[in-house]
């Protein structure tokens, strides 16, 4: 049948049923048959690297598009724990993207292989700190490379907000009631909570610590706005005066300081909280040579600028550090020498009682 | 077959079996019903049986670490019973309760709506019918995201406010609140309440009406009496289609509903993901559709035996 005499026939309701049932089956086919030959298509044979939403981008890895000529294949995930379930149970990827906290979940599970770092050339200057960060070494050998990190600490609005010094109790100041936010995420909001409450080791607190703490978080629910899901949400907020203060990344300063909102992040006498993800190779990585063509990629200088400019993290390796201007630096609000810097902030950890403190932030939330 | 006329129902040797084959399958239309419902039956069991016995199972067994004990134990359902279980209780009744709320609003809202198009509009029905389905065009998420904007601190409402002059600071009291979440379930659900509620007032016979008025009734007293009652059954199918799947919902609340916003969907979530402890999380699951189906059920006894009193009467 003709196109044309398709639609005529259509028009004129002339179709019979054999005729249009012809038409359906020939349709059918054709839908499910397309998606079966791209899929095949697409499948290059490249390394796998399961990464969060958004960290997606060549940016991050020109030397490997360089040398391969081609992206790594990028599936995403929004939760770093959805990324190890996901992996447990049988998904396929070379690399994954975890954060250093989070590292002990995956070798408990027996997830990962050791990194040999003698195969990665910008090794040599990554930042010694980082490259000792709890549970990311085991009997001597790495388990994790650091690639991008950065601080949380206290985004606020220097012209709506009035203080005498530095400290995390902003959160806790009456004066904005309403106007305050701390993020959703209880293995961030808890641990902050626990410096505030004085608690001795803030990621591994004792029973009466975690009561304590409860105790803060609820006096501090009715001063919040919303709990935080995500930092363009506090951006916004921040942006349109709905909030004054709220814990967030220093990413956010970059983004708001180009839309001209005034922000200052906070340097708390308490000590700024610091975070660092980076790579895991998995036990039964397909494509081991390339997963290690794509970890060197993202440790180079070249790598590492592009992650400053571009997103206002802080990249593992010195040598980017060298390479970038001090007005670079400023504009992300960076240190100069992150060595010192490391050795004043307090760096995430992961949380032994992680369901206990959960559990407690839900029942805070649920007013329980 | 036509050429050789009717005396060929004897059937010739080579086309016996095909023909043997046809006879079966026309007198039986029991296996015909099954075979046309079994893509949707696959379906059905794939997509909605499995996985509900899967969670059952798993409901049954522990979280050991990194490792599922398949081992059976009514642990994770004595948990909910027991003091611990006490924020996942409250959580239960509050998913229940915000659900109540929506859905009574949805139903009062479309109610109105349907009775319009149903009594009032009598040409182009279907351009109208179209016209209310439009916002459904587009994803749940966007919608609970536009009310984000219309609701928001320099949203829709309070910028044409403070452009009016009518207020000189943004009102605060419209999102992050229960009252943003009524707001936001009762649009987004707007469609499913309208639609069954439409089809049982066009279905009623407009004679009724008429010996109603006839007898005397005046319009209030015939709405009660006559329209009321025989919308009934497109009423509680809209009720159920918005309560059931909002219990579960934790779009809305965790996005327009503030510090107070977390429900039983938030908690499940965490159980499977953060807190790592899918059997939990499986058990709750199947906690909360218990209680969804216990007051289905309740509120079902409570409407049935009066509707059906009426009707017979």
């Amino acid at each position: 049948m003709q196109k044309s005499e398709f639609l005529d026939r259509l028009q004129e309701g002339k179709l019979s049923r054999r005729q249009v049932h012809k038409i359906l089956i020939g349709a059918g086919m054709a839908l499910t048959t397309m998606p079966i030959t791209r899929r095949a298509a697409q499948a290059a044979d490249e390394a796998i690297y399961f990464t969060w939403s958004g960290y997606d981008d060549p940016g991050f890895f020109p030397a490997y598009v360089k040398k391969h000529g081609g992206n790594p294949q990028m599936p995403v995930f929004a939760d770093s724990e959805e990324a190890r379930t996901k992996v447990q149970n049988g998904f396929v990827v070379d690399i994954d993207h975890p954060c250093s906290t989070d590292v002990k979940r995956w070798t408990d599970a027996n997830l990962l292989q050791a990194i040999d770092t003698s195969r990665l050339t910008g090794w040599g200057t990554v930042f010694p700190q980082l490259k000792s960060l709890q549970n990311t070494q085991i009997d001597g050998k790495q388990f994790f490379i650091p690639i991008d990190w950065g601080n949380t600490s206290i985004l606020y609005r220097p012209d709506l907000v009035d203080i005498k010094e530095e400290s995390w109790t902003l959160l806790w100041d009456e004066r904005y009631k309403g106007k305050l936010s701390v993020a959703a995420d209880g293995t961030s909001s808890v641990p902050l909570a626990g410096i505030v409450a004085g608690a001795k080791n803030p990621f591994d607190m004792t029973e009466a610590e975690v009561a304590q703490v409860k105790e803060l978080l609820v006096k501090q629910k009715p001063l919040l706005r919303f709990y935080w899901d995500s930092n363009s949400t506090v951006e916004q907020a921040l942006a349109s005066g709905e909030l004054v203060a709220s814990d967030g990344w220093n990413s956010s300063v970059v983004a708001l300081q180009g839309q001209g909102v005034p922000i200052k992040f906070m340097n708390p006498k308490e000590g700024i909280m610091s975070y660092c993800c980076g790579l895991v190779l998995t036990k039964n990585a397909p494509h081991l040579d390339k997963a290690y063509d794509l970890m060197d990629a993202m440790l180079q200088p070249e790598a590492g600028k592009w992650l400053v400019t571009a997103m206002g993290y802080g990249h593992s390796n010195k040598a980017t550090f060298d390479a970038l201007s001090d007005d670079e630096l400023k504009a992300v609000n960076l240190p100069r020498d992150p060595t010192v810097f490391f050795e004043k902030s307090i760096f995430q950890q992961y949380i032994p009682n992680t369901d206990v403190i959960q559990k407690m932030f839900e029942e805070v939330k649920a007013g329980a | 077959m036509a050429a050789t006329g009717a005396i060929d129902s004897g059937g010739r040797p080579g086309a016996s079996g095909w023909d043997s084959l046809r006879r079966f399958w026309r007198r039986r239309p029991g296996l015909r019903a099954l075979v046309l419902l079994s893509p949707a039956l696959i379906i059905l069991l794939v997509m909605m049986v499995a996985p509900l016995l899967l969670t059952v199972a798993l409901s049954f067994a522990t979280q050991n670490g990194f490792q599922i004990d398949r081992t059976p134990t009514l642990a994770n359902y004595a948990m909910l019973f027991s003091p611990e279980g006490n924020l996942y209780r409250i959580l239960i009744v509050k998913s229940l309760w915000v659900s109540f709320t929506a859905t009574v609003a949805v139903v009062v809202l479309a109610y109105p709506m349907a009775y319009y198009l149903a009594f009032r509009v009598h040409r182009r029905k279907l351009l109208w019918i179209i016209l209310i389905t439009v916002p459904f065009w587009t994803s749940y998420l966007l919608r609970v995201f536009a009310w984000k904007v219309i609701l928001g601190f320099n949203g829709a409402i309070n910028s044409g406010l403070i452009w009016t002059g009518v207020i000189d600071k943004p009102l605060e009291f419209l999102l992050y609140n229960p009252t943003a979440v009524t707001i936001t379930l009762a649009h987004a659900w707007a469609a499913y309440a309208i639609l069954p509620i439409y089809v049982s007032l066009e279905k009623i016979d407009r004679s009724l009406l008429e010996a109603a008025t006839d007898l005397g009734d005046g319009p209030l007293r015939r709405f009660l009496r006559i329209t009321l009652p025989l919308s009934l059954p497109g009423t509680i199918a809209a009720t159920l289609l918005v309560f059931i799947p909002t219990v579960g919902d934790y779009l809305t609340p965790s996005l327009v509903g503030g510090t107070s916003g977390i429900m039983v969907g938030n908690s499940i979530a965490t159980l499977y993901g953060k807190a790592n402890n899918g059997p939990m999380g499986a058990a709750l699951s199947i906690a909360m559709m218990l209680a969804i189906t216990l007051v289905v059920c309740a509120f079902l006894v409570l409407i049935g035996p009066k509707r059906l009193r009426r009707q017979a009467g």
